[in-house]
């Protein structure tokens, strides 16, 4: 049974946010977490050793107490020493999607592709029993919008649901949307930030705090072409969308070479950040599609699989 | 007209004008910053915090703006201050500029060039005028074979420019001399040590004149091949008929060919002819005249592949009366005179008729100095009523004591101790100079007093006997007496056109006789100007100026006539140019000097603020110089 059976059979029309063809390829996929961050709730990703699934592991020699059902009694016959098969462990993993609604992303199609990109990762989860929250933050400090922790294929319309229902505008940072997260989630794993990490605060303390929750930070750095590329000459004022602040350049042109220098550098030191917590980043252009982000970019990335 | 953009030039003025819409529209449109709205600032307020901390000189680019439109503002007000440098030591705030306008002056230094004149005119407005301080003033001086003074000083830029610009080349010879004293005389009105020669020096080496001045040079000379015609006239042969010679001459070392043409009375006669400087085409023809005056004009036509430099000295004009014989009065009296001009060929005397025009009077009559009219007339032992007071006469006899050989009624004669009865005396009172306040030349002087006297006004001749040769030597021993008589009729065949013509040259017309007396003539240039000229009482028209080869056409009441009007000087013609100039004092060499003037930097500063501004407004708006995109 697939995604599109459930919706068929419920005969209820989904919200497109997807086309048919993208759901069918991310639902053949997974999320390929690099640690095991996980919620010790029974699952689908394989583990460490000492699992009751059916996947071999190792062995490791008896002890006293162990499980003798467990002695690999081929081997005991052969050396007349006993040893204990070891299985992997399948535990459920919760995948935090967080997406950035502040003004900023409200440009040049960033945020719709935030939201595109943050269905396919979900539909991901669900069709791999993984648990699969999300929230987005941009409004007011508080509460954020959430897509409380759901499990399995019927949450598919649940999840679809809340990414188009999110409202964008805003201008909270995204340290504080980390913050209040942080309220309101429970459990390890893997966490997705969809954001264009544009801000004048620290990332630092917000990253620290993400991983000594236990959550693997992916971090998908979402820019307008004009922002990796700006094409800007002569006096410009440039303003600010979310703070309405003003900054003045004369001969942009001459800047633009260090614009790039400072962009690509800003980005190696999230990705520093990411790293530095067993993390990945990643910067994308929000004129790519979310099949080219996903099923191309993520996945020769090691991201999904 | 200089192609440099100056404000003194309308044209660039008028483009200047048409640059300032732009200017402004520009201006207005830099100080619009486009808005451009993106999603942060957070990159763009790191990048330019960066950029101003880390880049060098950092505070001075921060405002890079101000002070570019600073340096504008500087450069415009250093311009208003009209900033100058000085130019040679000696230079003060005086400068004349003598520019020579000669005929040589007309002449191309290339084939189908601008004239020296206006190579002249084009340095002198791009290194004096252009670029001059306000504090110097410059007057134009002109010398052709006189000097004039074209502006005085001025530091009007218009003015002079405008004063340049009416300069012609006058066809004519130079006066250099003439120029150096007007230069020296304008030393009264200003103080200056130095004065701008700007000439071809084509004139003599030797200049009388102290240099109380140094002398810079524009020396627009050059070694060029010219030819031209250099002497003509025509003299009267025994034939009754004119022997007209011509020369003309090359300054090329090869030979030039060129065609020579003689036009009269409607025939073109032509001769192809090669000459060089050592090679002159020198011809002798004769030519008969019947009834009436004969014009010729000559026309050198140079060969196609032949550079001709001056154009002016290739045509000349001849005219040529009709030939008669002389018309001598002799008063009765005066035997001896009778017999000698019995011998004289071409000549027509009489003793009775006083009703006809003669050529020549020999009288011993007083009255006859104003009843009979002749352009020459001698009169014997007649003491002319302006001088009575101051010469009387006895009969006591007196001897020579010196004569001027070179005078034309003197020359082949010796009157060393000649024996005359007659004794002019000079009043105790008199001297020489009375004599000479009176217009009167002694050229034979006596022991008390003057013997012959000669009084020249306008083209007439009067000669005073103070004695009567018939009662001397004179005309019983010697030949004097008519070899004497004979050369009274030169003389007034010559003042008749009876023996010479020597045609007009450039410079002033020759006096024109018989007009009639106290009347208004037209006289009409080659250059198709006119003016109104007056005779004299005596019905002659003297002191039209000629600066120009070709025919001006002389008209009035009762006749109209032309003149023709040629070059003829061999120095023009040359156009070789003296390499020093020698003064009676010292010696300048000719060579150019660049001189240089107070030279203003007004108009190069406000062009480079102009500059600057442009840069800048380039500056600011240029794209990007391309980068590899992400």
């Amino acid at each position: 049974m697939n995604a599109l059976s459930i919706l068929a059979d419920k005969k209820r029309k989904l919200p497109q946010i997807l086309s048919s063809a993208t759901m069918a390829k991310a639902e053949r996929l997974k999320v390929n977490a690099a640690r095991r961050f996980s919620n010790r709730m029974q699952g689908e990703n394989l583990r460490g050793k000492g699992g009751t699934s059916t996947e071999f592991a190792d062995y490791r020699s008896y002890t006293a107490g162990d499980d003798i059902r467990n002695v690999d009694w081929n081997i005991f016959s052969r050396l007349r020493k006993p040893y204990v098969k070891q299985f992997h462990v399948e535990e459920q993993t919760q995948i935090t999607i967080l997406i950035d609604a502040s003004s900023s992303m409200m440009f040049d199609g960033k945020f719709e592709r935030a939201r595109e990109i943050a269905a396919a990762i979900g539909i991901m989860g669900l069709f791999n029993q993984e648990r699969v929250a999300a929230f987005a933050w941009g409004g007011e400090h508080g509460p954020l919008p959430a897509l409380t922790p759901c499990a399995g294929r019927a949450s598919l319309r649940k999840l679809l649901n809340f990414c188009e229902g999110i409202e964008g505008g805003g201008d909270l940072a995204i340290e504080q949307g980390v913050e209040d997260m942080l309220y309101q989630i429970k459990g390890r794993g893997i966490i997705l930030i969809l954001s264009d990490f544009l801000t004048t605060g620290e990332l630092k303390p917000s990253f620290n705090r993400l991983y000594a929750n236990g959550l693997e930070i992916m971090g998908l750095q979402i820019l307008s072409p004009e922002e990796i590329n700006p094409d800007l000459t002569g006096d410009v004022r440039l303003i600010d969308c979310e703070t309405r602040g003003e900054l003045d350049i004369s001969s942009a042109g001459n800047l633009i070479n260090l614009y790039q220098e400072y962009r690509e550098g800003y980005a190696k030191y999230l990705e520093s950040l990411c790293r530095q917590r067993s993390g990945r980043f990643m910067t994308v252009s929000s004129h790519d599609t979310v099949e080219q982000i996903v099923f191309e970019q993520m996945r020769r990335k090691g991201w999904v699989r | 007209m200089s192609f440099w953009p100056s404000f003194f030039n309308p044209m660039w003025g008028l483009l200047a004008l048409g640059l300032i819409p732009p200017l402004v529209i520009l201006y207005f449109l830099k100080l619009k910053r486009e808005q451009k709205e993106i999603p942060s600032l957070v990159l763009w307020q790191q990048v330019l915090d960066d950029h101003r901390v880390n880049a060098p000189f950092q505070r001075f680019r921060r405002n890079i703006l101000l002070w570019l439109q600073l340096l504008v503002l500087m450069l415009l007000i250093f311009a208003l201050m009209q900033p100058f440098s000085r130019g040679d030591d000696d230079f003060a705030s005086y400068v004349p500029i003598l520019i020579d306008n000669s005929a040589s002056m007309g002449a191309s230094n290339v084939k189908g060039g601008p004239t020296r004149l206006e190579l002249v005119k084009r340095r002198i407005r791009e290194k004096v005028l252009d670029d001059l301080a306000d504090n110097t003033q410059v007057c134009l001086v002109t010398v052709s074979d006189k000097a004039t003074l074209n502006t005085a000083f001025t530091n009007n830029k218009r003015e002079l420019l405008r004063g340049l610009e009416k300069i012609t080349v006058k066809e004519v010879k130079s006066n250099f001399e003439d120029g150096m004293r007007l230069c020296k005389n304008l030393g009264r009105q200003a103080d200056f040590n130095r004065v701008i020669v700007a000439s071809d020096f084509n004139f003599d080496e030797r200049v009388k004149f102290s240099l109380p001045f140094e002398i810079s040079k524009i020396n627009v000379s050059k070694d060029v091949t010219n030819m031209g015609i250099t002497a003509l006239n025509a003299r009267r042969n025994e034939h009754g008929m004119w022997d007209v010679f011509i020369r003309v001459e090359s300054n090329s070392s090869t030979l030039m060919g060129a065609k020579i043409e003689m036009t009269g009375d409607g025939d073109l006669v032509s001769e192809n002819i090669k000459v060089s400087q050592e090679n002159v085409y020198k011809v002798s023809f004769k030519v008969g005249v019947e009834d009436k005056a004969k014009r010729l004009r000559f026309r050198i036509v140079p060969h196609k592949n032949e550079f001709d430099a001056l154009a002016t000295d290739n045509i000349a004009y001849i005219t040529l009366k009709p030939l008669r014989d002389l018309k001598i009065y002799v008063s009765p009296g005066l035997v001896s005179f009778q017999r000698a001009i019995r011998f004289i060929k071409g000549v027509d005397a009489s003793s009775s008729d006083r009703d006809v025009e003669y050529d020549l009077v020999i009288s011993n009559d007083k009255k006859d100095i104003l009843e009979l009219e002749a352009r020459t007339r001698l009169f014997v032992s007649v003491i002319p009523d302006d001088i009575k007071n101051i010469l009387s006469m006895n009969d006591e006899g007196t001897m020579v004591v010196d004569w001027m050989k070179d005078s034309p009624l003197l020359e082949h004669i010796v009157l060393t101790d000649l024996l005359l009865g007659d004794n002019p005396v000079m009043d105790e009172s008199a001297r020489i100079d009375d004599f000479g306040d009176r217009f009167y030349e002694i050229l034979v002087d006596g022991q008390n007093g003057p013997l012959v006297l000669k009084k020249q006004i306008d083209d007439r001749v009067d000669y005073f006997l103070m004695f009567d040769p018939q009662n001397s030597d004179l005309t019983r021993y010697r030949l004097a007496f008519p070899i004497m008589v004979y050369n009274l009729t030169q003389v007034a065949m010559g003042s008749s056109g009876l023996d010479v013509v020597n045609p007009s040259s450039t410079g002033v017309l020759s006096p024109i006789n018989q007009l009639a007396n106290a009347s208004e003539y037209k006289v009409k240039f080659p250059d198709k100007t006119s003016r109104v000229e007056k005779t004299n009482d005596s019905g002659v028209l003297r002191g039209v100026p000629a600066d120009h080869v070709g025919l001006y056409e002389i008209s009035g009441k009762d006749k109209t006539f032309t003149v023709g009007v040629s070059l003829f000087d061999a120095k023009e013609s040359s156009l070789v140019s003296v390499k020093k100039i020698r003064f009676k004092e010292n010696v300048v060499s000719a060579e150019d000097s660049k001189p240089q003037v107070n030279q203003s930097y007004w108009p190069m500063l406000a062009l480079v603020g102009i500059c600057v501004f442009l840069t800048e407004w380039w500056f600011y708006q240029r794209r990007p110089g391309g980068y590899d995109a992400v």
